[in-house]
Protein backbone atom coordinates (compact mmCIF):
# COMPACT_ATOMS: atom_id res chain seq x y z
CA UNK A 1 0.00 0.00 0.00
CA UNK A 2 1.80 3.02 -1.11
CA UNK A 3 -0.25 5.31 0.22
CA UNK A 4 0.29 3.97 3.61
CA UNK A 5 4.31 3.78 3.79
CA UNK A 6 3.98 7.64 2.40
CA UNK A 7 2.10 8.12 5.72
CA UNK A 8 4.22 6.36 7.73
CA UNK A 9 6.99 8.14 6.95
CA UNK A 10 5.31 11.51 7.57
CA UNK A 11 4.20 11.08 10.92
CA UNK A 12 8.00 10.00 11.90
CA UNK A 13 9.18 12.76 10.09
CA UNK A 14 6.62 15.06 12.12
CA UNK A 15 7.91 12.93 15.60
CA UNK A 16 11.27 13.93 14.80
CA UNK A 17 10.74 17.55 13.93
CA UNK A 18 8.87 17.40 17.21
CA UNK A 19 11.83 16.55 19.22
CA UNK A 20 14.08 18.23 17.80
CA UNK A 21 12.66 21.26 18.25
CA UNK A 22 11.67 20.48 21.37
CA UNK A 23 15.38 19.48 22.93
CA UNK A 24 16.63 22.56 20.71
CA UNK A 25 14.45 24.95 22.86
CA UNK A 26 15.32 22.77 26.05
CA UNK A 27 19.26 22.99 25.37
CA UNK A 28 18.78 26.70 24.82
CA UNK A 29 16.84 27.53 28.25
CA UNK A 30 19.08 25.44 30.23
CA UNK A 31 21.68 27.36 28.68
CA UNK A 32 20.29 30.30 29.46
CA UNK A 33 19.86 29.36 32.60
CA UNK A 34 23.35 28.96 33.45
CA UNK A 35 24.18 32.44 32.03
CA UNK A 36 21.53 34.09 34.37
CA UNK A 37 23.30 32.20 37.42
CA UNK A 38 26.63 33.05 36.47
CA UNK A 39 25.54 36.89 36.13
CA UNK A 40 24.34 36.26 39.73
CA UNK A 41 27.81 34.97 40.60
CA UNK A 42 29.55 37.98 39.12
CA UNK A 43 27.04 40.64 40.90
CA UNK A 44 28.37 39.17 44.47
CA UNK A 45 31.71 39.50 42.97
CA UNK A 46 31.06 43.36 42.26
CA UNK A 47 29.67 43.53 45.51
CA UNK A 48 32.26 42.63 47.43
CA UNK A 49 34.92 45.21 44.67
CA UNK A 50 32.55 48.09 45.96
CA UNK A 51 32.60 46.82 49.88
CA UNK A 52 36.82 46.16 49.72
CA UNK A 53 37.47 50.50 50.31
CA UNK A 54 35.20 50.18 52.66
CA UNK A 55 37.21 47.80 54.90
CA UNK A 56 40.86 49.37 53.56
CA UNK A 57 39.68 53.00 55.03
CA UNK A 58 38.55 51.41 58.70
CA UNK A 59 41.83 49.28 59.04
CA UNK A 60 44.69 51.69 57.56
CA UNK A 61 44.41 53.81 60.30
CA UNK A 62 45.67 50.78 62.56
CA UNK A 63 47.62 49.71 59.76
CA UNK A 64 49.61 52.30 58.39
CA UNK A 65 53.08 50.14 58.64
CA UNK A 66 51.49 47.22 56.14
CA UNK A 67 51.70 49.55 52.94
CA UNK A 68 52.35 46.52 51.10
CA UNK A 69 49.17 44.90 51.66
CA UNK A 70 47.11 47.65 50.36
CA UNK A 71 49.11 48.01 47.21
CA UNK A 72 48.05 44.53 46.57
CA UNK A 73 44.15 44.97 46.99
CA UNK A 74 44.49 48.01 45.30
CA UNK A 75 45.63 46.74 42.33
CA UNK A 76 44.04 43.43 42.77
CA UNK A 77 40.62 45.99 42.30
CA UNK A 78 41.98 47.09 38.99
CA UNK A 79 42.35 44.12 37.70
CA UNK A 80 39.27 43.11 38.46
CA UNK A 81 37.69 45.89 37.40
CA UNK A 82 39.68 45.91 34.11
CA UNK A 83 38.88 42.56 33.62
CA UNK A 84 35.78 42.04 30.29
CA UNK A 85 35.42 37.75 29.75
CA UNK A 86 34.31 35.80 31.65
CA UNK A 87 37.21 33.90 32.14
CA UNK A 88 39.31 36.90 32.76
CA UNK A 89 36.34 37.99 35.51
CA UNK A 90 36.90 34.56 37.06
CA UNK A 91 40.69 35.20 37.36
CA UNK A 92 40.70 38.73 38.43
CA UNK A 93 38.11 37.74 41.29
CA UNK A 94 40.48 34.91 42.51
CA UNK A 95 43.65 37.43 42.79
CA UNK A 96 40.92 39.94 44.86
CA UNK A 97 39.90 37.19 47.06
CA UNK A 98 43.54 36.08 47.55
CA UNK A 99 44.93 39.32 47.99
CA UNK A 100 41.55 40.02 50.46
CA UNK A 101 42.26 36.75 52.61
CA UNK A 102 46.02 38.14 53.63
CA UNK A 103 44.81 41.07 54.47
CA UNK A 104 42.23 39.59 56.90
CA UNK A 105 45.27 37.09 57.95
CA UNK A 106 47.49 40.50 59.13
CA UNK A 107 44.10 42.17 60.66
CA UNK A 108 44.52 39.31 63.33
CA UNK A 109 47.67 40.41 64.73
CA UNK A 110 45.83 43.50 65.57
CA UNK A 111 43.35 43.09 68.58
CA UNK A 112 42.65 46.48 68.94
CA UNK A 113 41.71 46.63 65.18
CA UNK A 114 38.89 43.94 65.86
CA UNK A 115 36.91 45.39 68.36
CA UNK A 116 36.78 48.82 66.67
CA UNK A 117 32.80 48.88 66.27
CA UNK A 118 33.10 50.09 62.18
CA UNK A 119 35.99 48.06 61.46
CA UNK A 120 33.58 44.91 62.83
CA UNK A 121 30.53 46.21 60.86
CA UNK A 122 32.39 45.90 57.20
CA UNK A 123 34.02 42.72 58.62
CA UNK A 124 30.46 41.45 58.81
CA UNK A 125 29.05 42.94 55.27
CA UNK A 126 32.17 41.15 54.06
CA UNK A 127 32.06 37.92 55.07
CA UNK A 128 27.93 38.27 54.50
CA UNK A 129 29.40 38.98 50.75
CA UNK A 130 32.01 36.58 50.55
CA UNK A 131 28.96 33.76 51.98
CA UNK A 132 26.50 34.56 49.41
CA UNK A 133 29.38 34.65 46.98
CA UNK A 134 29.68 31.15 47.78
CA UNK A 135 25.83 30.55 47.51
CA UNK A 136 25.86 31.92 44.24
CA UNK A 137 28.31 29.77 42.96
CA UNK A 138 26.75 27.08 44.19
CA UNK A 139 23.64 27.67 42.23
CA UNK A 140 25.95 27.78 39.63
CA UNK A 141 27.50 24.43 39.68
CA UNK A 142 23.68 22.96 40.00
CA UNK A 143 22.61 24.69 37.00
CA UNK A 144 25.68 24.18 35.18
CA UNK A 145 25.56 20.59 35.62
CA UNK A 146 22.06 20.47 34.65
CA UNK A 147 22.84 21.76 31.20
CA UNK A 148 25.70 19.77 31.20
CA UNK A 149 23.84 16.40 31.48
CA UNK A 150 20.83 17.34 29.12
CA UNK A 151 23.54 18.17 26.68
CA UNK A 152 25.87 14.82 26.70
CA UNK A 153 22.53 12.38 27.64
CA UNK A 154 21.67 10.51 24.33
CA UNK A 155 20.33 11.71 22.39
CA UNK A 156 20.31 14.86 22.89
CA UNK A 157 24.38 14.59 22.56
CA UNK A 158 23.48 14.27 18.58
CA UNK A 159 22.14 18.00 18.01
CA UNK A 160 24.25 19.48 21.09
CA UNK A 161 27.31 19.61 18.84
CA UNK A 162 25.90 20.23 15.69
CA UNK A 163 24.12 23.51 17.25
CA UNK A 164 27.28 24.80 19.02
CA UNK A 165 26.06 23.97 22.62
CA UNK A 166 29.40 23.16 24.85
CA UNK A 167 30.09 22.40 28.11
CA UNK A 168 30.06 24.83 30.75
CA UNK A 169 33.06 25.26 33.44
CA UNK A 170 31.82 24.70 37.03
CA UNK A 171 33.87 26.14 39.91
CA UNK A 172 36.86 23.79 41.12
CA UNK A 173 36.63 23.30 44.96
CA UNK A 174 39.82 25.40 46.38
CA UNK A 175 39.24 28.81 45.15
CA UNK A 176 42.16 30.44 46.56
CA UNK A 177 44.32 28.02 43.88
CA UNK A 178 41.72 29.06 41.51
CA UNK A 179 42.56 29.32 37.86
CA UNK A 180 40.04 29.84 34.85
CA UNK A 181 39.16 26.80 33.17
CA UNK A 182 40.49 27.61 29.76
CA UNK A 183 36.47 26.63 27.73
CA UNK A 184 34.71 28.30 25.20
CA UNK A 185 32.05 29.87 26.17
CA UNK A 186 28.80 30.00 24.04
CA UNK A 187 27.51 33.78 23.92
CA UNK B 1 36.18 35.07 57.39
CA UNK B 2 36.82 31.17 55.88
CA UNK B 3 36.49 30.97 52.03
CA UNK B 4 34.59 27.83 51.69
CA UNK B 5 34.85 24.99 49.57
CA UNK B 6 31.88 23.59 47.43
CA UNK B 7 29.62 21.23 49.94
CA UNK B 8 29.63 17.30 48.92
CA UNK B 9 28.00 16.08 51.51
CA UNK B 10 24.13 16.25 51.88
CA UNK B 11 23.13 18.44 55.36
CA UNK B 12 20.45 16.24 57.51
CA UNK B 13 17.99 18.91 58.16
CA UNK B 14 15.13 17.82 60.59
CA UNK B 15 11.71 18.69 60.48
CA UNK B 16 10.09 22.03 61.47
CA UNK B 17 7.89 21.64 64.80
CA UNK B 18 6.59 25.14 64.37
CA UNK B 19 8.50 28.76 64.60
CA UNK B 20 10.68 27.75 67.63
CA UNK B 21 12.60 24.52 67.12
CA UNK B 22 14.41 24.00 69.90
CA UNK B 23 16.03 20.28 68.90
CA UNK B 24 18.74 20.79 71.41
CA UNK B 25 16.35 20.81 74.16
CA UNK B 26 18.06 24.07 75.93
CA UNK B 27 15.06 26.40 76.26
CA UNK B 28 12.74 26.42 78.98
CA UNK B 29 8.81 25.35 78.14
CA UNK B 30 7.90 28.46 79.15
CA UNK B 31 10.29 30.02 76.94
CA UNK B 32 9.36 28.00 73.80
CA UNK B 33 5.64 28.63 74.42
CA UNK B 34 6.57 32.58 74.92
CA UNK B 35 8.35 32.85 71.36
CA UNK B 36 6.33 30.55 69.49
CA UNK B 37 3.43 32.89 69.86
CA UNK B 38 5.19 36.20 69.33
CA UNK B 39 6.82 34.66 66.13
CA UNK B 40 3.49 33.24 65.24
CA UNK B 41 1.42 36.28 65.50
CA UNK B 42 4.05 38.06 62.99
CA UNK B 43 4.02 35.45 60.52
CA UNK B 44 0.27 35.06 60.61
CA UNK B 45 -0.21 38.52 59.15
CA UNK B 46 -0.78 39.03 55.87
CA UNK B 47 2.83 39.21 54.54
CA UNK B 48 3.78 39.02 57.68
CA UNK B 49 8.24 38.07 58.55
CA UNK B 50 8.68 34.36 58.95
CA UNK B 51 11.38 34.83 62.15
CA UNK B 52 12.44 30.86 62.59
CA UNK B 53 14.55 30.20 65.52
CA UNK B 54 16.69 26.47 65.77
CA UNK B 55 18.83 25.20 67.95
CA UNK B 56 21.06 22.32 67.32
CA UNK B 57 23.58 20.20 69.49
CA UNK B 58 26.09 19.91 66.74
CA UNK B 59 26.93 21.37 63.97
CA UNK B 60 28.35 17.90 62.42
CA UNK B 61 31.49 19.42 61.08
CA UNK B 62 29.47 21.63 58.56
CA UNK B 63 30.00 25.02 58.27
CA UNK B 64 27.24 26.91 60.14
CA UNK B 65 26.50 29.01 57.05
CA UNK B 66 26.44 26.17 55.00
CA UNK B 67 23.47 24.32 57.87
CA UNK B 68 21.71 27.63 58.42
CA UNK B 69 21.24 27.50 54.22
CA UNK B 70 20.60 24.04 54.02
CA UNK B 71 17.71 24.49 56.36
CA UNK B 72 16.56 28.12 55.06
CA UNK B 73 16.13 26.68 51.65
CA UNK B 74 14.67 23.43 52.83
CA UNK B 75 12.08 25.09 54.97
CA UNK B 76 11.57 27.93 52.66
CA UNK B 77 11.63 30.67 55.29
CA UNK B 78 9.51 33.32 55.06
CA UNK B 79 6.54 34.11 52.52
CA UNK B 80 6.32 33.48 48.55
CA UNK B 81 7.63 36.74 46.43
CA UNK B 82 7.81 38.31 49.74
CA UNK B 83 11.00 36.17 50.54
CA UNK B 84 11.12 38.03 54.31
CA UNK B 85 12.13 35.13 56.25
CA UNK B 86 15.17 35.09 59.06
CA UNK B 87 16.82 32.68 60.52
CA UNK B 88 18.48 32.44 64.10
CA UNK B 89 20.05 29.30 64.50
CA UNK B 90 22.29 28.16 67.92
CA UNK B 91 24.70 25.68 67.54
CA UNK B 92 25.28 24.62 71.23
CA UNK B 93 28.46 22.18 71.02
CA UNK B 94 29.85 24.10 68.56
CA UNK B 95 29.40 27.54 70.47
CA UNK B 96 27.97 29.40 67.23
CA UNK B 97 25.56 31.47 66.07
CA UNK B 98 23.86 32.67 63.05
CA UNK B 99 21.59 35.29 61.34
CA UNK B 100 20.27 34.02 58.49
CA UNK B 101 18.41 36.57 56.14
CA UNK B 102 16.21 36.24 53.04
CA UNK B 103 16.67 38.05 50.15
CA UNK B 104 13.37 40.28 51.39
CA UNK B 105 14.97 41.30 55.06
CA UNK B 106 18.41 42.19 53.42
CA UNK B 107 17.45 45.91 53.68
CA UNK B 108 15.90 46.28 57.08
CA UNK B 109 18.73 43.38 58.74
CA UNK B 110 21.42 44.27 56.82
CA UNK B 111 24.71 41.86 57.62
CA UNK B 112 26.13 44.89 59.81
CA UNK B 113 23.38 45.13 62.05
CA UNK B 114 23.00 41.42 62.31
CA UNK B 115 26.66 41.34 63.46
CA UNK B 116 26.08 43.70 66.16
CA UNK B 117 22.52 41.98 67.44
CA UNK B 118 24.92 38.93 67.89
CA UNK B 119 27.37 40.58 69.62
CA UNK B 120 26.02 43.28 71.88
CA UNK B 121 22.12 41.16 72.35
CA UNK B 122 22.62 37.59 71.96
CA UNK B 123 26.64 36.52 72.70
CA UNK B 124 26.84 38.09 76.56
CA UNK B 125 23.98 36.25 77.48
CA UNK B 126 25.25 32.74 75.98
CA UNK B 127 28.50 33.20 77.68
CA UNK B 128 26.68 32.62 81.01
CA UNK B 129 24.55 30.06 79.45
CA UNK B 130 21.65 31.50 79.76
CA UNK B 131 19.72 30.04 76.50
CA UNK B 132 16.50 31.94 77.38
CA UNK B 133 17.35 35.32 77.93
CA UNK B 134 19.72 35.08 74.78
CA UNK B 135 16.87 33.95 72.32
CA UNK B 136 14.66 36.42 73.78
CA UNK B 137 16.87 38.89 72.98
CA UNK B 138 17.82 37.74 69.51
CA UNK B 139 13.76 37.64 68.57
CA UNK B 140 13.41 41.40 69.85
CA UNK B 141 16.39 42.41 68.29
CA UNK B 142 15.21 41.00 65.40
CA UNK B 143 11.57 41.25 65.26
CA UNK B 144 12.55 45.04 65.64
CA UNK B 145 14.22 45.14 62.50
CA UNK B 146 12.07 43.35 60.54
CA UNK B 147 8.45 43.57 61.96
CA UNK B 148 6.10 46.91 61.07
CA UNK B 149 6.28 47.80 65.06
CA UNK B 150 2.68 49.53 64.66
CA UNK B 151 1.30 46.36 63.78
CA UNK B 152 3.14 44.42 66.22
CA UNK B 153 1.12 45.87 69.44
CA UNK B 154 -1.92 44.93 68.10
CA UNK B 155 -3.78 41.85 69.50
CA UNK B 156 -5.86 40.61 66.81
CA UNK B 157 -4.79 38.49 63.79
CA UNK B 158 -6.63 40.37 61.28
CA UNK B 159 -6.15 44.28 59.87
CA UNK B 160 -9.12 44.84 60.31
CA UNK B 161 -11.82 43.39 62.69
CA UNK B 162 -14.83 41.81 61.01
CA UNK B 163 -17.80 43.26 62.97
CA UNK B 164 -16.69 46.65 61.40
CA UNK B 165 -16.90 45.37 57.97
CA UNK B 166 -19.73 43.76 58.48
CA UNK B 167 -21.02 46.67 60.23
CA UNK B 168 -20.31 48.76 57.31
CA UNK B 169 -21.58 46.95 54.69
CA UNK B 170 -24.88 46.75 56.36
CA UNK B 171 -25.44 50.21 56.75
CA UNK B 172 -24.26 50.93 52.85
CA UNK B 173 -26.76 48.03 51.81
CA UNK B 174 -29.32 49.72 54.21
CA UNK B 175 -29.05 52.94 52.37
CA UNK B 176 -28.85 51.71 48.94
CA UNK B 177 -31.96 49.28 49.49
CA UNK B 178 -33.67 52.83 50.98
CA UNK B 179 -32.24 54.59 47.76
CA UNK B 180 -33.97 51.71 45.33
CA UNK B 181 -37.21 51.61 47.19
CA UNK B 182 -37.52 55.24 46.89
CA UNK B 183 -36.33 55.57 43.43
CA UNK B 184 -39.03 52.86 42.32
CA UNK B 185 -41.87 53.85 44.35
CA UNK B 186 -41.40 58.11 43.01
CA UNK B 187 -39.42 57.76 40.32
CA UNK B 188 -40.20 58.30 36.71
CA UNK B 189 -41.94 55.41 35.47
CA UNK B 190 -39.08 53.81 32.61
CA UNK B 191 -40.05 50.23 31.89
CA UNK B 192 -36.58 48.10 32.37
CA UNK B 193 -35.25 49.84 35.23
CA UNK B 194 -34.36 46.98 37.13
CA UNK B 195 -32.67 47.18 40.49
CA UNK B 196 -30.89 44.10 39.81
CA UNK B 197 -28.43 45.32 37.53
CA UNK B 198 -26.36 47.71 39.99
CA UNK B 199 -23.69 45.85 40.83
CA UNK B 200 -21.98 45.49 44.88
CA UNK B 201 -18.74 47.73 44.58
CA UNK B 202 -17.83 46.02 47.88
CA UNK B 203 -17.99 42.12 45.84
CA UNK B 204 -14.31 42.53 46.43
CA UNK B 205 -13.64 43.85 50.05
CA UNK B 206 -11.43 46.34 50.32
CA UNK B 207 -10.14 44.94 53.78
CA UNK B 208 -7.96 42.00 54.47
CA UNK B 209 -10.00 39.79 56.57
CA UNK B 210 -7.59 36.77 56.03
CA UNK B 211 -6.06 35.27 58.65
CA UNK B 212 -3.90 31.87 58.84
CA UNK B 213 -4.47 29.46 61.48
CA UNK B 214 -1.47 29.94 63.50
CA UNK B 215 -1.22 26.10 65.19
CA UNK B 216 -1.30 22.27 63.90
CA UNK B 217 -1.36 23.45 60.20
CA UNK B 218 1.51 25.98 60.35
CA UNK B 219 4.22 25.71 57.29
CA UNK B 220 6.87 28.11 56.41
CA UNK B 221 5.50 30.64 53.01
CA UNK B 222 7.74 29.44 50.60
CA UNK B 223 10.56 32.21 50.94
CA UNK B 224 14.52 32.31 49.49
CA UNK B 225 18.15 33.47 50.52
CA UNK B 226 20.95 34.46 49.18
CA UNK B 227 23.02 33.56 52.15
CA UNK B 228 23.03 37.00 53.72
CA UNK B 229 23.22 37.33 57.47
CA UNK B 230 26.05 37.31 59.93
CA UNK B 231 27.85 34.70 61.83
CA UNK B 232 29.45 34.95 65.39
CA UNK B 233 31.09 32.74 68.46
CA UNK B 234 30.88 32.67 72.00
Amino acid sequence: MKFKNKSIWLIALAVLVIWLVGSYNGLVRKSQEVDAQWSQVETQYQRRYDLIPNLVEAAKGFLDQEKEIFESIAMARQGYAGANTVEEKAEASAQVESALARLLVIMENYPELKSDATVAQVMDELAGTENRVNVERMRYNDTAKEYNTNAKSFPVVLIAGMFGFSQKPYFEADSAAQSAPAVNFRD
Amino acid sequence: MRVFSQQAVAIEVKSYEGLVNDFAQVLSPETETQLEEKLQQEASRQNGAELAVITLSSLENQPIESVALAYFDQWQIGKKGEDNGVLLLLAIEDREIRIHTGYGVEGSLPDGMAGRIIRQGIVPYLQNEDYDSAVKSGVDNILAQIAHPEELSSSTNEDVPIWIVLLFMFVFFGIVGLFLYLIIKYGPKQPGLNSSNRTSPFSSTPFSTSSKSSSGSFSFGGGRSGGGGASGKW
